[in-house]
């Protein structure tokens, strides 16, 4: 065998082992990439944007429940006193029932309003959790029977919440 | 070789002498995103441009503008923390005030709020203190920019004159509800900003 010979076939085997390392690296990661569970609901409340949109809303939220209650105490303190005046009673009954409306409307509202914002910023945070720890795919339990069983090898619910809460903190 | 290694530390000098004017330049360096006292977020169709204002941006930018600014000026403006924060969507080549508006009673509704409430959902948390608007202004575009501007100022606490530790601004933008935005600007940070 000449030099030539065995540099090819020194070649040939290199290229070989380098295609082989390739295929066993590719298989392995693509078998590394895992499925993760999150407990939607424990991630929805743990999220620091929530507790704070919360926290601002409970301001209005407490005044205009005040505002009810106040007209609530008033409504009876004034049905206990003899002679009381009917037409009266029937303006604060008005009164009290619009102020309960208004409450349960505005919280309703506020409700429904946190839960849009919050799930607006937590998707896409979910897809880069996901991105960066190389998933194939994050389910999502919320208790409602989609997930019966999952060890806690499969659980990033806590994994997710730190890592959602910290991007929030650094404005994210 | 020779001539390529003198090419080399001439392109690096170069380079150097062109980062030294900008380190010089107040605006351009806080400008420049990489030094952390400038971020832009997209939150739904909004892109809001937070930006953290040393006395000397501010004079700079007054002197742009045409403004000489008297001698009392810059120490009126230290021992607080400014910040611009700018708003527009993208792609919309109107006010964003006026985006997907319905009537002229909407529009005004989201005027009053940045004229008169937006400050109230702004905080600053200073190291562990937390901070409130104490100087709070709407430059209002009226429509001649596809953008708007607020001027924010927290008075540091303690008589301090610049700020020295973590910084963490934050808005809830109660008109475009997209969630509380926030900025975090490191000590480190404030501390590279060079004094000019």
């Amino acid at each position: 065998m000449t030099n030539r010979q065995a540099i090819r076939i020194a070649l040939f085997a290199l290229l070989v082992s380098l295609a082989t390392g390739a295929l066993v690296w590719g298989l392995s990661y693509r078998d590394s990439k895992k499925i993760a569970v999150v407990d939607a609901i424990k991630l929805f409340n743990s999220y620091k944007m929530k507790k704070e949109l919360e926290s601002t809303a409970a301001g209005e939220l407490q005044a205009l429940g005040k505002r009810a209650d106040s007209l609530k105490a008033e409504l009876e303190m004034r049905s206990k006193m003899s002679g009381a005046d009917g037409a009266e009673l029937n303006r604060i009954y008005n009164q009290f029932q619009q102020a309960r409306g208004a409450f349960e409307q505005a919280y309703e509202e506020s409700n429904r309003s946190i839960n849009e914002q919050v799930w607006k910023r937590l998707n896409p945070e979910i897809d880069a959790y996901g991105k960066e720890q190389h998933l194939r795919l994050i389910i999502g339990a919320n208790g409602m029977g989609s997930v019966l069983y999952n060890d806690a090898f499969y659980d990033h619910t806590q994994l997710l919440t730190d890592f959602v809460n910290k991007r929030y903190e650094k404005g994210n | 070789m020779k001539k390529a290694i003198n090419a080399l530390l001439a392109v690096c000098l170069l380079a150097g002498c062109g980062n030294g004017d900008a380190l010089k330049d107040p605006v351009a360096y806080a400008e420049n995103m990489d030094h952390g006292l400038r971020k832009q977020v997209n939150r739904g169709p909004l892109q809001y441009v937070l930006q953290y204002k040393t006395p000397a941006y501010i004079l700079d930018m007054e002197r742009a503008g045409g403004l000489e600014p008297d001698s009392g000026r810059l120490a009126a403006l230290k021992g607080m923390i400014w910040f611009n924060v700018s708003f527009s969507v993208p792609g919309f080549p109107q006010s964003p005030l006026r985006y997907q508006v319905s009537d002229v009673g909407m529009y005004n509704d989201r005027l009053n709020y940045y004229l008169n409430e937006a400050g109230r959902d702004m905080r600053l948390l200073y190291g562990k203190d937390t901070l409130y608007p104490a100087s709070y202004w709407f430059e209002h575009g009226q429509n001649l920019a596809a953008h708007e501007t607020i001027v924010v100022g927290f008075r540091l606490p303690d008589g301090e004159e610049e700020p020295e530790r973590d910084i963490q601004f934050s808005f809830y933008d109660r008109v475009f509800k997209n969630g509380i935005i926030k900025m975090q600007i490191r000590a480190t940070d404030l501390e590279h900003i060079p004094s000019i």
